[in-house]
């Protein structure tokens, strides 16, 4: 037998949008996964895809995606009523979805911490369950590291551009996988964002996953082009222009003004269940700071941390084309028009991909930079901007400004900061002290996950050395990286830690060693009640060491901060009266982040 | 067992001429059941009588008007699970108190806890003479969304109660018991309704929504009412449309288990055993946790619940200077869609009578809305902690104790030869202007 090596990509056919486009606005597109051999399912990894359907108990047949035939032709191509190809397409998009994070962050990604039996195939992968059960939703589940994904009929009285009646698959939407993986990506990334402790926390989730979702679909260059020259390089209006429009009118009913695949999720999903429009549309969304104050239903405040990030990519858009558009006008080219010259709508989608890139990199990254707990919109700016500090100081086309100026006209207000300034905005280092806070010398390197020449016990003895290593610096210096006093007897767990190597546009090599420390208290709900239950309050920071081991930020939300606590404390009551469970309850459990429940609407 | 009034006061500034009615008796001093109420009739005061219903709603509303009174009852009904069987007694009280005419009935909305009396004493309601009936705008049958959202709220409700059953769930207190009982509530009003939509005896039956304003109510005159809820607009429908129905089992003539709704995905070729070549075969621990998570039938159930409360009408009396705020069992989505309008501010800051929505429950009073309202309003709250422990919530009532001059439990009040398991409430606190009844509690404003 010959030898042959791995091919670095494994091309596959899959919806751009959903099957409700057709083959319209470059439908189909091919993703390039990064190769890897695959077990029927399919099953990598990462990634184990598992087609069993739990309302019908029944399995359906596993894609063989090494099969010759199917390798040969990219894969299967695209069908509603074959199961295997909707396989492989929650399988790719997926993959592409790990593949933009391991890009942005410099590491491999991880699932939320493994349990089970580690014989189990499940293990450390990522359950996808692409036709779980007979429901109009899809969710991420973090006990059971799944993701579910339903299946339904289209309403029969208000289907919007599917069939009435016709079984409906959220598998096939591309951005619901994106989002739901983004989900499980974050919480892998993040565990204790899962944990509802102010109305930020739940929104982040989805507005995050949107934003993932979103941003990929814009840096997909097929699915783009289209989009450009039909609103003449103005893709983020909300309608396209007709594909036949000789002089103003449209000719073809049938091409009235479409609206805009981009700028609406899920488009199938939402029109399939009938009275509730979109799924998700922030796009495009005047900024109104008093929104900030009033919505607190997840994806509707979710959708003001969206349309932020948006309204900054279309206006660094704008600044990057505008020179194209000029050169465009001075050859007599008119503004706006519906369709344009090919090599413009090439040269502006190319720009358009580029931005997209750059700030999906920007919101991934950011992550990093994240306190470990209980996050706010706001400081999730803060990381933003200070990621993209460290990453890309020169900063050509202002993203920064732009993303500051779009969350401040929409309210978005960071506490402690003094200014919508980025010095002020980036984050601090440790808090002042008498003494200078000396470097910490048990930086460990081991960037390969699965270095073959260490045994696994060496790894895992080493695993523990940093921890202790580390535990004792924060010992040492609690005050400075925002743990508590050590009066108050919390202990510190040093939770996370990372070596993240990068490269920036100026080709300066970063290290960063990112550690996550966390402490808790257990705390009663209601202070004045004596029976009332107790509820787990976190604090914690997210320290940041340069490659020599000296403090570069601290992201602290300190876990002896009273007015946290009295916060947290008014958020669980206000929570009760927007929550159908809360009415009856009375166990006293505080009701978990539950996307299926978010996702259901309710 | 004496009992002082209450030394809080309403501010004196916002009592306006023609409420002159509050007299001596308003500082009775102890709650015995056979003091006799003040008679409606009495004085040109408006009288609002609560009476002890078990777990339900049911108020009579009497206005003195020129040459006798007029009277409005809202709701009649009571829980399945908390009938404690006056709802007879409170019928012929009704009919003596009104000389068997109503102005005006209103029914909130269309739970079996709010219209029960209409189907059990419907022979004594025909005797009624009514003159107006009023319902909120999702029960109109003329109105294609409100046709459509009822039935998809009674759809769901009857699935669900079928899969619960299939599943033996009964009406206890986990979670799943617990929505079983609300569950309960959504069904078997048609009767109740039926008669509601038919005017009674002669009345004419409006359909309220938001925004509504009525001059001369009812045909009596000087009474206005304004209509807050239930909202119209697009935005806030989804809170009283539920979730869709997803598949739940459904039950045969013969008790077994159906699946008549269930969509099969794929055509049969696709269905491989569990025999087929390299396929991973899930573990049965596994597929319990699975079948756990998708089984959304408690949390569906709570969710509809909530979207048929918020389909209350919500409605500001005001007559002679007074005004009486009635919101059903209006919870949070409902209270939203009017509490952050312009006007929402005076109309917090001038409510003399609060009847307190769902119960008492956690997320029908908002604090927000609570907060706004002015000191010194009197609270009835007709509620019971069957079959839900967790109502009325403690926490509300202790910052509405603090807010209104007074605020009356119904299940405080002890009926005289009533039924010996009626859950009982806190000893009772009758502060100026209450005054009690062999089961009820009347407020003189």
């Amino acid at each position: 037998m010959s030898n042959y090596s791995d091919p670095a990509w494994r091309p596959l056919i899959v919806y751009s949008f959903d099957p409700s486009l057709g083959r319209t606005l470059n439908n189909y597109m091919t993703v390039q996964v990064p190769f890897e051999k695959l077990d029927p399912g399919p099953i990598g990894r990462k990634i184990a895809v598992i087609d069993y359907d739990i309302s019908n108990d029944r399995y359906y047949e596993p894609v063989d995606l090494e099969n010759a035939s199917v390798a040969i032709s990219n894969g299967l191509n695209p069908s509603e009523s074959d199961p295997r190809f909707h396989q492989q397409m929650v399988y790719a998009v997926a993959s592409e979805t790990i593949r933009r994070f391991e890009f942005a962050l410099g590491r491999k990604i991880r699932w939320r911490r493994e349990h089970g039996h580690k014989d189990d195939p499940f293990h450390a992968r990522l359950c996808i369950f692409p036709h779980a059960f007979q429901q109009a939703n899809a969710f991420y589940d973090p006990k059971l590291k799944a993701v579910l994904f339903g299946y339904f009929k289209a309403s029969d009285t208000d289907a919007g551009s599917n069939l009435p009646g016709q079984t409906i698959f959220t598998c096939l939407s591309h951005d619901i996988i994106a989002h739901e993986v983004t989900h499980a990506i974050l919480d892998g990334l993040r565990e204790h964002f899962s944990e509802s402790t102010s109305f930020d926390t739940p929104a982040f989730h989805e507005a995050f996953a949107d934003i993932v979702a979103l941003f990929q679909h814009f840096s997909l260059r097929d699915a783009l082009i289209d989009t450009i020259r039909r609103t003449g390089g103005l893709f983020y209006r909300s309608e396209l222009a007709p594909d036949a429009k000789p002089n103003g009118k449209p000719q073809i009913v049938g091409e009235l003004t479409p609206q805009n695949p981009l700028v609406g999720l899920g488009r199938q999903f939402g029109e399939a269940m009938g009275m509730r429009a979109a799924l998700r549309s922030a796009i495009g969304t005047p900024p109104e700071p008093v929104d900030f104050k009033n919505v607190n239903e997840p994806h509707s405040r979710g959708a003001i941390l969206v349309a932020a990030v948006f309204a900054a990519y279309f206006t660094i858009y704008v600044k990057r084309t505008r020179d194209l558009l000029r050169i465009a006008r001075a050859n007599g080219a008119l503004d706006g028009t519906w369709d344009l010259h090919p090599d413009l709508a090439e040269r502006l989608c190319h720009e358009a991909v580029k931005t997209a890139e750059h700030i999906l990199n920007i919101c991934i990254r950011a992550i990093d930079y994240c306190p470990p707990v209980d996050i706010q919109f706001g400081e999730y700016l803060r990381a933003m901007i200070t990621a993209d500090y460290d990453l890309v100081p020169s900063d050509k086309w202002d993203y920064r400004g732009e993303l500051i100026k779009a969350f401040r006209l929409r309210g978005i207000i960071p506490e402690d900061v003094s200014s919508y300034s980025e010095d002020a905005l980036r984050w601090c280092g440790p808090d002042e002290s008498d003494k200078p806070l000396p470097a910490f010398k048990g930086l460990r390197f081991d960037a390969v996950e699965d270095q073959s020449e260490i045994s696994p016990k060496q790894k895992k003895l080493g695993t523990k050395e940093k921890f202790q290593a580390l535990h004792k610096f924060a010992s040492e210096h609690p005050t400075e990286l925002g743990l508590s006093d050590p009066k108050h007897r919390i202990p510190i767990q040093a939770y996370s830690s990372r070596p993240i190597f990068r490269v920036g546009p100026d080709v300066r090599y970063n290290i960063d060693f990112f550690v996550q420390f966390l402490q808790q208290r257990i705390e009663k709900i209601d202070p004045d009640d004596p029976k009332s239950s107790t509820f787990t309050f976190r604090g914690g920071s997210t320290v940041i060491f340069d490659e020599r081991g000296n403090v570069r930020y601290v992201i602290q939300k300190r876990v002896m901060n009273e007015r946290r606590l009295a916060d947290q404390r008014d958020y669980q009551f206000r929570r009760g009266e927007l929550s159908a469970f809360a009415t009856y309850d009375h166990h006293g459990e505080a009701e978990p982040v539950s996307f299926a429940a978010i996702h259901r609407g309710y | 067992m004496a009992r002082q009034a209450k030394a809080k006061r309403r501010p004196k500034s916002s009592r306006k001429a023609g409420s002159a009615g509050r007299t001596k008796s308003s500082t009775q001093t102890n709650p015995v059941h056979h003091v006799p109420a003040r008679k409606a009739g009495s004085g040109a005061s408006i009288r609002v009588r609560m009476y002890r219903i078990g777990f339900g709603d049911c108020f009579l509303v009497t206005l003195p008007v020129d040459g006798g009174h007029a009277h409005i009852l809202v709701d009649c009904g009571v829980h399945s699970q908390g009938d404690i069987g006056m709802i007879p007694d409170i019928v012929k009280n009704v009919a003596s108190e009104s000389g068997g005419h109503l102005a005006l009935i209103a029914a909130t909305h269309a739970h079996q806890d709010h219209i029960s009396g209409f189907a059990k004493c419907e022979a004594d309601f025909r005797k009624f003479k009514v003159d107006e009936v009023w319902l909120p705008w999702t029960e109109n049958p003329k109105d294609a969304r409100a046709r459509k959202l009822k039935q998809k709220h009674l759809q769901l409700a009857e699935t669900l109660r079928m899969h619960m059953q299939v599943k033996g769930i009964v009406v206890d207190e986990t979670p799943a018991g617990e929505a079983l009982a609300a569950l309960m509530n959504a069904a078997g009003n048609p009767t109740a309704l039926a008669l509601l939509k038919s005017g009674v005896n002669g009345g004419t039956v409006r359909y309220l929504e938001a925004g509504n304003t009525l001059t001369d109510a009812a045909g009596i005159k000087g009474l206005n009412v304004q209509v807050l809820g239930p909202p119209r607009d697009e935005k806030f429908l989804a809170r009283m449309d539920p979730p869709k129905g997803d598949r739940f089992l459904k039950l045969d003539s013969n008790g077994k288990p159906v699946e008549d709704d269930a969509i099969s995905p794929f055509v049969k070729k696709w269905e491989v055993p569990t025999t087929f070549t390299r396929l991973v075969v899930l573990q049965e621990e596994d597929k319990k946790a699975l079948k756990d998570m998708i089984d959304n039938a408690t949390g569906l159930a709570f969710a509809l619940d909530q979207a048929i409360n918020n389909t209350s009408v919500v409605m500001l009396l005001s007559y002679r200077g007074q005004n009486l705020l009635f919101p059903g069992d209006a919870q949070y989505g409902n209270w939203e869609s009017w509490m952050t309008k312009p006007d929402a501010e005076s109309i917090f800051q001038s409510i003399d009578f609060f009847k307190i929505a769902h119960h008492g429950s956690h997320n029908a009073t908002p604090k927000s809305a609570l907060e706004k309202m002015r000191d010194g309003f009197a609270a009835m709250i007709s509620t019971q902690n069957r079959p839900w422990p967790s109502i009325p919530f403690n926490k509300m009532l202790k910052r509405l104790d603090e807010k209104a001059s007074g605020v009356v439990r119904s299940d405080s009040i002890v009926v005289v030869n009533g039924k010996k398991n009626a859950p009982k409430g806190p000893a009772l606190n009758l502060t100026p202007g209450f005054s009690l009844g062999p089961f009820w509690c009347d407020y003189v404003l």
